[in-house]
């Protein structure tokens, strides 16, 4: 990790002084989605990952200012580990009976139940996504549809469409730029 | 601990993303690839984009994904098989006061000129805020990210079929670390002035 800069006489308030950096709100920065993302799925719930994303961090930036994690290789991985414990920690303290059962009440048997990880994106990104969606071409859309939502197998959709499962792929990430390209002009 | 590390490129060419939605991983893949993604800045942008597609198809009403609806029936099995075991398990450790400061933040609402406003007071110590505008079902219909004390959402911008059912502001105050400061109560976001 790369030392802060300091004025020449020392005096990191001096003026004109670089700005120290702040290890814990560039984690925060990078770290927050990645992680609400991993705790929304282990949870099986949005309810919680934002707890889970600010425990998580708030235990990493501790190990950091204690120096316990001196290899910038190495915090990915403990990051990673830092979120499971917190994710067990979680579950156990929580009334996973009520939980379940409270489902269980809301969903009934005709009821599409939620997808945890949907409710990660707000209607409004699903909204400017459709658009998009709805732009590419016919077979492109299909492809992205077999793979990410109705979950179907690389294999059973290379054979669907006679590909090889490295021509699928090439489909897939040209599906994907376009989906991109799209959405970047949406957003700009 | 994964048993083993994943690449980009064996993440590609397995189509593992793809997989991890769908839930067809075993937990030790599933857990290697989380390993990988949450420090790969390709890996997760990727996966990102997946995750939105997939939310995006949701809405297409393109069909039901039966996946999940047997998952969320399986793991109601498994709670009731354990509920019984529930009394013999240790103490666990509990995460104190996860949940951000007091529900004490108050959030001002409005409705006029076709749009929704919420505003606030600012928080001391507070970098930003986040702010989410929910609907009667809970599902967030907006989420920003702000330092300002004041949102406002064009009532156009939302979906038709939501624009005139019940919606909830929500603000969560945070510090700089994103450490939650103060979190509003939902607070129902003013009925829409009639055109």
């Amino acid at each position: 990790m790369t030392q802060p800069d300091v004025a020449p006489d020392g005096d990191p308030t001096a003026p004109g002084t670089p700005r120290q950096a702040e290890p814990g709100a560039d984690l925060a920065l990078e770290y927050w989605e990645r992680l609400r993302l991993f705790a929304a799925r282990r949870l099986g719930s949005t309810d919680g990952a934002d707890d889970v994303a600010q425990e998580t961090l708030r235990r990493v930036g501790e190990a950091l200012a204690a120096d316990r994690v001196r290899e910038p290789a190495a915090l990915p991985g403990f990051i990673f580990r830092t979120a499971q414990h917190v994710c067990q920690q979680l579950d156990r303290s929580t009334d996973r009976e009520a939980r379940g059962l409270s489902r269980l009440a809301a969903a009934g048997p005709e009821a599409d139940p939620p997808d945890a990880l949907a409710g990660l994106i707000a209607a409004e990104r699903r909204r400017e996504v459709r658009h998009a969606l709805l732009r590419l071409s016919g077979d492109d859309r299909k492809i992205l549809r077999q793979l990410y939502f109705e979950d179907m197998e690389p294999e059973a959709i290379a054979r669907e469409w006679r590909l090889t499962p490295g021509a699928l792929r090439v489909r897939k990430h040209r599906a994907l730029k376009r989906l991109s390209q799209l959405l970047d002009d949406r957003d700009t | 601990m994964p048993e083993r590390l994943l690449d980009c490129d064996e993440v590609d060419a397995r189509d593992v993303a793809a997989g991890y939605l769908a839930r067809r991983l075993t937990a030790d893949t599933a857990a290697a690839y989380e390993e990988h993604f949450i420090g790969c800045g390709r890996c997760w942008p990727a996966l990102q984009r997946a995750m939105e597609t997939r939310a995006a198809f949701g809405i297409l009403g393109t069909g039901v994904n039966r996946r999940a609806w047997g998952l969320a029936a399986a793991a109601v099995l498994v709670v009731a098989a354990g509920a019984g075991l529930w009394s013999l398990r240790e103490p666990a450790a509990t995460i104190v006061a996860m949940r951000g400061g007091t529900d004490a933040l108050e959030v001002h609402a409005s409705a006029e000129l076709g749009a929704l406003t919420a505003s606030w007071s600012p928080v001391v110590g507070a970098e930003r805020y986040l702010v989410r505008l929910h609907g009667a079902a809970g599902d967030a219909l907006v989420e920003r990210e702000t330092s300002d004390t004041v949102i406002t959402v064009a009532v156009d911008s939302l979906d038709p079929a939501l624009r005139t059912g019940a919606m909830f502001w929500q603000v969560q105050a945070i510090d700089r670390l994103r450490q939650p400061l103060r979190r509003s109560p939902l607070t129902a976001a003013s009925p829409l002035s009639p055109p």
